[in-house]
């Protein structure tokens, strides 16, 4: 009997393990759809671009990527090299970039400059160098970034002293204070090479712990420029940010949390906190303004259009308002300006709100939900309606989905949401540069206003490799919530007065949402007359990033001829008696209306006389006009700026 | 023999314990999703206020109420009377129509006789009224049909149309924004036929509706009759109020329950009016009385303020905005007032809407737009019923949380939402207490201004045609529909015309459902504007109290033709208020010229007063005599017209 029970209880097991098992199944299934297992979403990351260029320019920038890719896998082993496209861009637009292979005899003719970086001028083949010292003996410029062997022995000085780490500058020649102070206040992440001797003739304009480390001598009819510092690396350093030797952020490891990094973590050093002078622009300034343009007098195109002394760009980061977020921008609209609208995908904006904000100038861009828990935004997937596993959406989805509302098919702008950020250095910007965007505006210091990264401008994000990432940084200069740092009207200020800057303000349309602080509305209001007064102009991303594409894709060829005759309209008893002088002959194009070119002051001992336009020929003779210019200057250098006419224009300026 | 088990046999273990697990888990959902009971709030009646006996004008009342409407057209607006001439006088008497006796009228110098007294007066009680007319009085009687031709000097047989609209007022001998704007106001309700007739001054005819005339005055005796051929009353209840589209109903058939008040505005014109246009109806009826002789009145305004200027902020969820809002106000040496929800008031915040300056009301929670409130109940830890708070327990709660045993008074509905019928809402409101509502007024950017034809706060009828014990204060600018060039110009016409209180609502979430610059620039210089236009800045709370001390205060006054002299006797109450502290008393309105001649002296306890330096109403027909609380006799002389000048010259 006890048999037979035991038999049916066991008959009825795999029925009743059966049932059980069902059961928690359905528990199981019931518990997993609704908590979904959250599955890491990978970001597809672009290798960069090797950018190579034949542009209508005076100056040629010339770079190994091979090399730079080769040159070391830490932070600063990497050659930077690719900083200097950013330095000649920004500063006088076109430029020729070439590397050994692809370098012409052609290339070297038509440059009136040739920049040899560290990527190049560590190994040089004897052909290189030859072409080099040939170059510089017909009487044009040589830049050479730390070279070694035999071209630190023809070009350079002697390099015995060895790779030391820079500690501080402390000389700039020729740079006007405050600037020069400034600059003596700015930190180094650079080694520079010490020789124990400087180079017979040498004309130092900068040095590092009492080392000259920018040094022209004349060469032939030329001259040769010795950069002996790791321009590249402080340049980077400052404006990218630096990680540890890894390339990951530097987090606070005072707090054994796992902290969710962020764009402040890329901070180099915190004594730019709050710093009311943009360093690495001041350092790329000095070397454009204070050597290049002394030892080699030639134009470039004023950064902002309409002689504008600097700019502004209010960026407005929306992730619940929707249509809502853009009440900043009317306002910008009808105070002349545009601005930029970064809204996240789940934000609610819809199609007839987009197309209102493009109506009035406005652009829309991405606030990315970056694959981060705090921001994230997920999406489940499964079979069917079951759903048992959770991913975040993706950028690419993100801006596909952005994308099908607005009027336009492309977005061009992104900021990660509350600048979050990878803890890989460089990774998130792959990833917006691989997704087709141009301007990033991750970069802030949310607790402080000022140039945390060393500008305002945008800078050309590099790979861990070195290699351009063919994305802008634009860095938060005024975060929305900073209770630190500068006023906006100091940073206005010192931009108009030397710096001229362009200064990106966050603002959150949903800032008063919550509480409405008719103070902080106030100051709003009355950024506007400041920016006015300071003769700042409002644009938006977009609108400025085009801009800046048209001065690196317009033209500038110029030509600087000592012993000309000068005009009879710039005769004088100065001049007399045989009314000589110099010129500097330039052929440029304006893209657009608005643009406007610069010229030095002065040049050697000459000091400049007049411009005249046009090569108009009536009958046998070439007529021109006289034109009228105006002064400039940036950081404090003395400069002539024109206004050119939409197309190409001739002019001549004439200097004794 | 054993039994042969079954399957239940085998699983009954089994079933049980799923049978538990089944229980639990239906357990765990009713305690995610409680149960809700809804709650049913007390409500009001409509009541007859207490009578007055003093003033220069008497209002005759029905002697008893009128059954509940079922439409519109049936509805008793007599009492809308008392909001005209509450708005337009301040100081009136009201009596039910069974004690008209010469007695009574004596002493007035105007009577008002509303459409259902006229129609139900009986034969002697009409005698009276001729006799008053005869000896010099002057009434106003509306819809005057059966038995008033001898009275009236018009005959009003045939059939009874609708009035829509004022075609025509050449007959009304003014020029400006009332000319300009008065056949915009939209009419309700009947029009009583009439023979064609001249306008005045050579006919009778003030203004005419629907071409034929709507206003007319004849003499009769020594006094003069004003009729109103049209439901004067029922066109301003339905301004105030609303138009039901369906019988005594709003919205469309199958509306939800609850709908916002801007749906229930009169004419479509209504919902962008920069005109207040019950107020210029009224204005246009009752400025006929001063051809007759001067009639002054308790300005709407303390001291030579030309207005009112005042904001709320309702916070249906975190106060924090309303409290961001208050504070720009008590920085522009300003109050608002601050309406919260029970739940999310709490006694912190009631701490800094102290800090601020700020006067509380009540956001009735409806469970429209926001979950209900409720009170969960249960067994121990287990609650899955939750019972929804009635709006007297929502009120009680918020009292509690503000302490100090004072009851709450304003209030305004979540949302704005009001229910689809004629009055249930005011009366829920007037069960629980409340007795200023501010729920009337724009819902959207694009609506703004004058949409129920008035900034002033009104008592609502019932269906009844009674009054209730609540007033409502509409809006006329809300969120979105805010900005600079909108309040400017409200200001502006307020200052030259129209004299309102405008209530600004700018709720506390403003910026985050439809956030827009010209909110923030609009509440930005709103006090400076305020003080710019000569507006009072107070609160809703505030204002009202300043109107009941107003209606307090007595004014009477007495002409002599001979003398061409206005002697005015006026009781007035002042009010202390926190944006008054020295006390919000009404000025008296003095007519600057009658019959074309100027004031020329002004005796106040027999003491002169500097008649330049008097300030004056924007359209300068009226001058404002600031006084002291207190009993005053007022002398004003006017200028005798130049043929008895001359007479009076040796």
């Amino acid at each position: 009997m006890v048999v037979s029970l035991r038999k049916k209880r066991a008959r009825v097991l795999p029925y009743r393990i059966v049932l059980w098992s069902i059961l928690a199944i359905l528990i199981f299934a019931r518990g997993i759809q609704d908590h979904p297992i959250a599955v890491e979403a990978t970001l597809d990351l672009t290798d960069g671009v090797e950018l190579t260029r034949q542009a209508r320019a005076d100056i040629l920038v010339v770079l190994d990527y091979e090399a730079i890719r080769q040159s070391g896998n830490t932070f600063t082993e990497r050659d930077w090299s690719g900083a200097w496209i950013n330095l000649i861009e920004q500063e006088i637009g076109p430029v020729s970039i070439a590397t050994p292979e692809t370098l012409s005899q052609d290339d070297l003719d038509s440059a009136r400059i040739v920049i040899l970086t560290s990527s190049v001028s560590r190994d040089m083949p004897e052909a290189l160098i030859e072409r080099a010292r040939k170059h510089a003996l017909d009487g044009q410029t040589l830049v050479i970034e730390r070279p070694e062997g035999r071209a630190r022995e023809l070009f350079s000085a002697n390099g015995r002293g060895g790779v030391r780490r820079g500690q501080s500058i402390t000389h700039a020649e020729g740079l006007a204070d405050p600037f020069a102070g400034e600059l003596r206040q700015m930190p180094l992440f650079t080694d520079y090479v010490g020789s124990t001797s400087p180079r017979e003739g040498a004309r130092t304009y900068l040095s590092i712990d009492g080392a000259p480390v920018i040094y022209a001598v004349d060469f032939g009819d030329g001259q040769v420029i010795t950069v002996d510092f790791n321009f590249g690396e402080q340049l980077i350093s400052l404006q990218q940010g630096r990680p540890d030797e890894n390339f990951r952020l530097r987090t606070d490891d005072s707090s054994q949390s796992q902290r969710t990094p962020r764009t402040r973590d890329l901070l180099s050093d915190d004594k730019l906190l709050g710093a009311s002078v943009p360093f690495a622009d001041l350092l790329e300034r000095f070397i454009v303004y204070g050597v290049l343009m002394r030892e080699e007098p030639m134009p470039a195109y004023w950064i902002y259009p309409n002689a504008a002394d600097g700019a502004v760009i209010f960026a407005h980061e929306d992730s619940r308002l929707g249509d809502g977020g853009a009440w900043m921008l009317e306002y910008e609209n009808e105070r002349g300006g545009a601005s930029t609208l970064l809204t996240t995908v789940d934000a609610g904006l819809t199609r007839e709100g987009a197309e209102r904000i493009h109506r009035y100038g406005g652009e829309i861009g991405l606030a990315w939900r970056f694959p981060e828990p705090s921001v994230a935004l997920y999406e489940s997937y499964g079979l069917g309606t079951f759903h048992p596993l959770r991913k975040p959406i993706e950028l690419d989805h993100q801006l596909s989905d952005l994308r099908r509302r607005l009027p336009v098919g492309y977005v061009r702008s992104a900021r990660s949401l509350e600048g979050v950020w990878s803890s890989h250095w460089s990774e998130p910007l792959a990833a917006l540069s691989e997704a087709g965007i141009r301007a990033d505006l991750s970069y802030e210091v949310p607790t402080h206003r000022g140039y945390a990264f060393g500008t305002g401008l945008p800078f050309l994000a590099m790979s861990d490799q070195g290699i351009p990432l063919g994305i802008r940084q634009y860095p938060i200069v005024v975060p929305a919530r900073a209770d630190h740092g500068p006023e906006i009207d100091e940073l206005l200020k010192k931009s108009s007065e030397g710096h001229h800057q362009l200064i990106t303000i966050a603002t959150r349309p949903s800032v008063f949402a919550d509480y409405p602080d008719m103070d902080d509305f106030e100051q709003w209001l009355q950024t506007f007359s400041q920016i006015e007064e300071r003769n700042h102009v409002i644009l938006n991303v977009l609108r400025f990033d085009g801009y800046q594409r048209q001065r690196r894709a317009g033209a500038i060829r110029s030509r600087f001829v000592t012993g000309a005759n000068l005009p009879e309209d710039a005769r004088s008893q100065n001049t007399a008696p045989n009314h000589r002088g110099a010129v500097l002959r330039v052929t440029v194009e304006a893209r657009e209306r608005g643009m406007n070119l610069m010229i030095p002051q002065r040049v050697g001992d000459a000091e400049f006389l007049l411009a005249r336009r046009g090569t108009s020929r009536v009958g046998s003779e070439v007529v021109s006009s006289r034109v009228d210019t105006e002064d400039a200057s940036i950081v404090g250098f003395p400069l002539r700026r024109v206004p050119l006419e939409q197309g190409s224009n001739g002019l001549e300026f004439y200097y004794h | 023999m054993s039994r042969r088990r079954t399957i239940w046999d085998h699983f009954r273990w089994d079933l049980l314990a799923l049978t538990i697990l089944g229980v639990l888990a239906f357990g765990y959902g009713a305690l995610q999703e409680p149960r809700l009971e809804l709650a049913e709030s007390p409500r009001g009646d409509g009541s007859r206020p207490p009578d007055r006996t003093e003033g220069d004008i008497l209002l005759v009342l029905p002697t008893t109420p009128a059954a509940a409407a079922r439409s519109f057209d049936t509805l008793d607006c007599s009492y809308s009377w008392f909001n005209a001439l509450w708005h337009q006088f301040g100081s009136f008497a009201t009596a039910p129509a069974d004690t008209l006796s010469p007695q009574l009228l004596a002493g007035h110098a105007a009577v008002v006789v509303p459409a259902r007294v006229a129609a139900e007066l009986s034969r002697p009680g009409r005698e009276v009224l001729e006799r008053f007319v005869r000896d010099g009085g002057q009434l106003i009687v509306e819809m005057p049909r059966d038995g008033w031709d001898h009275i009236t000097g018009i005959s009003t047989a045939g059939e009874l149309r609708q009035a829509r609209q004022i075609t025509a007022v050449e007959g009304l001998g003014v020029y400006g924004p009332m000319r300009e704007h008065l056949v915009d106001v939209p009419l309700n309700g009947r029009l009583l036929p009439s023979a064609e007739l001249a306008p005045r001054p050579g006919g009778p005819v003030v203004f005419e509706v629907e071409e034929q005339p709507g206003m007319v005055i004849q003499p009769l005796g020594s006094g003069k009759v004003h009729s109103l051929l049209f439901d004067f009353a029922c066109s301003l209840t339905a301004m105030h109020q609303g138009k039901p589209t369906r019988e005594m109903e709003f919205g469309p058939p199958g509306s939800k329950d609850w709908l916002p008040t801007s749906e229930r505005v009169a004419h479509e014109r209504l919902l962008s009016a920069h005109v207040p246009y019950a107020d210029l109806l009224q204005k246009a009826v009752f400025r006929q009385l001063a051809d007759t002789r001067p009639i002054p009145r308790l300005w709407p305004f303390p001291g030579n303020f030309k207005g009112a200027l005042m904001t709320m902020h309702p916070a249906e969820g975190s106060p924090r905005g309303a409290l961001g809002y208050a504070d720009w106000s008590r920085k522009n040496d300003a109050s608002s007032s601050i309406l919260g929800t029970a739940d999310r008031f709490t006694p912190h915040h009631v701490a800094l809407a102290r800090e601020v300056d700020a006067q509380l009301g009540l956001v009735w929670v409806i469970g429209e737009e926001r979950a209900h409130l409720t009170d969960s109940f249960g067994f121990g830890a287990i609650q899955p019923w939750a019972r929804e708070l009635s709006l007297p327990q929502q009120k009680a709660r918020l009292e509690a949380s503000i302490g100090g045993g004072t009851p709450l008074r304003l209030v305004r509905t979540e949302g704005g939402l009001w229910q689809t019928d004629w009055s249930s809402t005011f009366r829920t409101l007037a069960g629980a207490g409340l007795r200023v509502d501010t729920s009337f007024g724009p819902a959207t950017a694009t609506q703004f201004g004058y949409l129920f034809g008035t900034g002033m706060p009104y008592y609502p009828l019932d269906d009844r045609g009674l009054v209730l014990p609540i007033v409502e204060a509409p809006f006329v600018l809300s969120g979105a529909s805010i900005s600079e060039s909108r309040l400017r110009r409200m200001l502006g016409n307020s200052r030259s015309a129209f004299h309102q209180p405008l209530l600004v609502n700018l709720p506390a979430d403003a910026m985050a459902q439809e956030p827009s610059a010209g909110i923030l620039l609009g509440f930005r210089s709103l006090h400076e504007m305020g003080q710019e236009f000569e507006h009072w800045l107070t609160t809703i709370s505030d204002f009202t109290d300043f109107l009941g001390a107003r209606r307090q205060s007595v004014l009477t006054s007495q002409w002599s033709t001979a003398e061409h002299r206005l002697t005015i006797s006026v009781n007035l109450l002042g009010a202390r208020l926190a944006t008054a502290p020295d006390g919000a008393v009404a000025s008296v309105a003095i007519h600057r010229q009658f019959q074309g001649q100027d004031i020329v002296r002004i005796e106040v306890a027999d003491e002169s007063v500097r008649i330049d330096r008097l300030e004056s109403s924007g359209s300068n027909e009226e001058l404002l005599l600031d006084l002291e609380p207190g009993r005053h006799v007022i002398s004003v002389f006017y200028d005798p017209p130049s043929s008895e000048s001359e007479k009076e010259e040796p």
